[in-house]
């Protein structure tokens, strides 16, 4: 059996006394891709940062390639490609210039077409990086981290703020370096982004990883499920929420109810019910299968539910 | 050394593509110094005095001294000695002196015989005004043609050697543009650093520390980049002062390169220590302002410091421009040498090691380190 690309133990930090990591433990086969997802501020992007060896280790220990992280990490850095989450390059220069100043500084042979071909940027290498668009700077982003042929790609939310067809380029591009063995850690708020590109998910809530399997088994663990969506139901008082709690598993979020359910007839024919004894009106009704944004909404909405929200 | 090279090339590829930066850090300065030059230098207003000694007493001689007396940019004092006479040249009293010498006499002759050794006239002049030697020469010679009463050609046979007397004054273009240019440096020098917090704010330094490039490699890079364009700018300022004011330094190239590279390095090391510990781009643009706009009164720039109150003046001590200033003054105006800078040279070394430490060792890649 190979050496995991990654193996976290019992990482745990905290910036000025408040915990951001709270031990941690996972591992990564190589070859795979790995999707770190979680709300906002969960701590998504510190756990990437710190496997990447860019912020201190405080407790537990990170290998990477069999290489520890805190001792290693100047051998580790050749082996790895990292696309940050908030880069800036230095917009004046050119794509071509841009390339330059990299391989040069990854001391790797200068292919600038090759580079820019496997983004689909050839036709570019002359502008100025200032004059790309938001799809084609991710993408070259991704040239970037990926020109010292890493066998671990880092990607921090490479397709947030992107239009679904910038999305999907970049979804190929990453689905071509699985092809070629190439590790890939990706974190994202897309939950269909992580089904469709990601072997493994690991969820971070709450500073904690709270799940850890593949995209299918966790959508297995929702025991098939259907899920109803309910859009534009408006005001719905914490009486009206306890009373839906007695009839359905549901999950109330933004004027939009998600009911979980087996039986979809019954269900539908209990809600229609509701609403009428309840005076309601919705705009849309909507059937589906169960997916990952609904084994999200499972796992986060455990702490929500402290929290005094309604299950 | 490649990585350096690299941090190098980016860093002057992006400073000459930014066109506004360019033209503010090169061009309107020296825009500047040109006008100021123009406008406020003494060659346009002020009547120069020259001293005369005549050894002949003749009455040609005395015709002659008159004739000066009547121009009206002239004022004519009379000496009865040399010593006297050179004394307040030095002293910067007079732009120029005159001794008219016992061959003078023969001038008032239409066509004098050529002089076998010797001249007519031997001027002393001021070393600091250069501008009105130029105008004097004919000047005297156009004297002697009015009390002589000939023509035109007499004017190939009157000889005036010239003897330059070192002085302690200059004319305001030679006081500023040694100040001016070690202004300059500083501005352009701030100028780069800053643009550090910038890059760092955006993320542009983050991207950098994930690459196998080790931070003294991207300092000595960053520094080299924008020494290289202040040495660019401090010959760009040269070439015009010679051009328009026909400013010329002294012949002290190699004292005269160590300081512009000095300032430059000292204000670069500055400006990246204060890049390192403003925590924002406005902060760090405040404290630069707040060396640099009272540095152009402060420093002996435009101003000399003996001019400034006694309450004032020690504040000038505290700016480290103060001392490049006056070393590129001693040196361009009066060919000062390293042993007669020294007292500049130690404090600047001293504040630049600890300038240099401060940068090196606040400089962090990120805005928060974590």
């Amino acid at each position: 059996m190979s050496t995991p690309a990654i193996q976290v133990a019992h990482l745990s930090k905290s910036y000025g006394g408040a915990l951001v990591l709270d031990d941690i433990s996972f591992e990564v086969d190589q070859g795979s891709i790995v999707g770190l997802v979680g709300p906002n501020g969960a701590g998504k992007t510190t756990l990437l940062e710190s496997i990447e060896g860019l912020r201190k280790i405080q407790t537990g220990n990170i290998k990477v390639l069999g290489k520890l992280v805190s001792t290693q990490y100047k051998e580790i850095q050749k082996e790895i490609g990292i696309q940050l989450q908030r880069t800036s390059l230095m917009g004046d220069l050119t794509l071509k210039e841009t390339l330059r100043l990299f391989t040069k500084l990854y001391r790797v042979k200068n292919d600038t077409k090759g580079l820019l071909d496997k983004v689909d940027l050839t036709e570019f290498a002359n502008k100025k990086v200032k004059h790309l668009s938001g799809g084609q700077y991710q993408r070259f982003n991704l040239c970037l981290a990926i020109l010292n042929n890493p066998k671990i790609l880092f990607l921090d939310e490479p397709t947030t703020g992107l239009d679904p067809i910038a999305r999907k380029k970049l979804w190929e591009i990453i689905d071509d370096l699985k092809r070629q063995n190439v590790t890939i850690v990706i974190t994202t708020h897309y939950m269909d982004e992580a089904e469709v590109l990601c072997d493994k998910i690991i969820m971070i809530y709450d500073h904690k990883v709270v799940a850890n399997d593949s995209p299918e088994n966790l959508i297995k663990q929702l025991d098939n499920e259907k899920t109803i969506t309910v859009e534009g139901l408006k005001d719905l008082t914490s009486k009206q929420q306890a009373d839906l709690a007695t009839r359905f598993k549901f999950k109330y979020i933004e004027d939009q109810l998600f009911i979980y359910t087996y039986d979809i007839g019954a269900a539908l024919n209990g809600f229609f019910e509701w609403l009428k004894q309840q005076d309601k009106e919705v705009d849309n009704i909507a059937v589906r299968s169960a997916n990952l944004e609904d084994v999200f909404m499972k796992y986060t909405s455990t702490k929500i539910d402290k929290e005094g929200m309604l299950l | 050394m490649k990585n350096i090279k690299e941090i190098y090339r980016v860093f002057v590829l992006i400073f000459m593509r930014d066109k506004l930066n360019l033209f503010f850090s090169f061009f309107f300065n020296a825009f500047l110094m040109v006008m100021l030059g123009l406008f406020v230098s003494d060659r346009f207003n002020e009547i120069g005095t020259i001293g005369i000694y005549d050894t002949l007493d003749s009455e040609f001689s005395q015709q002659f001294i008159y004739a000066l007396e009547n121009e009206p940019t002239i004022q004519v004092k009379i000496y009865k000695e040399t010593e006297s006479l050179l004394e307040d040249i030095t002293n910067g009293d007079l732009v120029a002196g005159v001794k008219i010498n016992p061959s003078f006499d023969v001038l008032k002759n239409a066509a004098p015989a050529p002089l076998e050794e010797g001249s007519h006239i031997l001027m002393y002049g001021n070393s600091g005004k250069d501008f009105w030697l130029k105008m004097l020469e004919p000047g005297l010679k156009m004297g002697v043609l009015k009390t002589n009463g000939a023509t035109q050609t007499l004017l190939n046979n009157i000889t005036i050697d010239t003897e330059m007397v070192q002085s302690r004054n200059v004319d305001y273009f030679k006081f500023i543009f040694p100040g001016v240019l070690m202004f300059s440096i500083m501005g352009l020098a701030f100028t780069g650093a800053l643009s550090l917090l910038f890059f760092r704010q955006a993320d542009v330094l983050k991207r950098l520390k994930i690459t196998p490039l080790k931070k003294y490699e991207f300092l000595a890079g960053f520094t080299l980049s924008y020494l290289v364009l202040l040495l660019l700018q401090a010959v760009l300022y040269i070439v015009i002062a010679w051009l328009v004011f026909d400013y010329t330094f002294t012949e002290n190239f190699l004292q005269i390169g160590v300081l512009v590279v000095s300032c430059g390095l000292l204000f670069i090391v500055l400006g990246v220590a204060i890049a390192n510990l403003a925590p924002t781009v406005d902060s760090g643009n405040n404290i630069v302002r707040f060396l640099n706009f009272p540095a152009s009164f402060l420093c002996g720039i435009f101003i000399p410091i003996e001019a400034l109150p006694k309450s004032l003046q020690w504040l000038a001590q505290v700016h480290p421009l103060t001392y490049f200033a006056d070393a590129m003054r001693n040196t361009a105006n009066y060919s000062a040498t390293f042993l007669e800078n020294k007292n500049n040279y130690i404090i600047l070394g001293v504040l630049f090691i600890i300038f240099c430490l401060v940068a090196v060792r606040s400089f962090k890649w990120e805005e928060q380190s974590k």
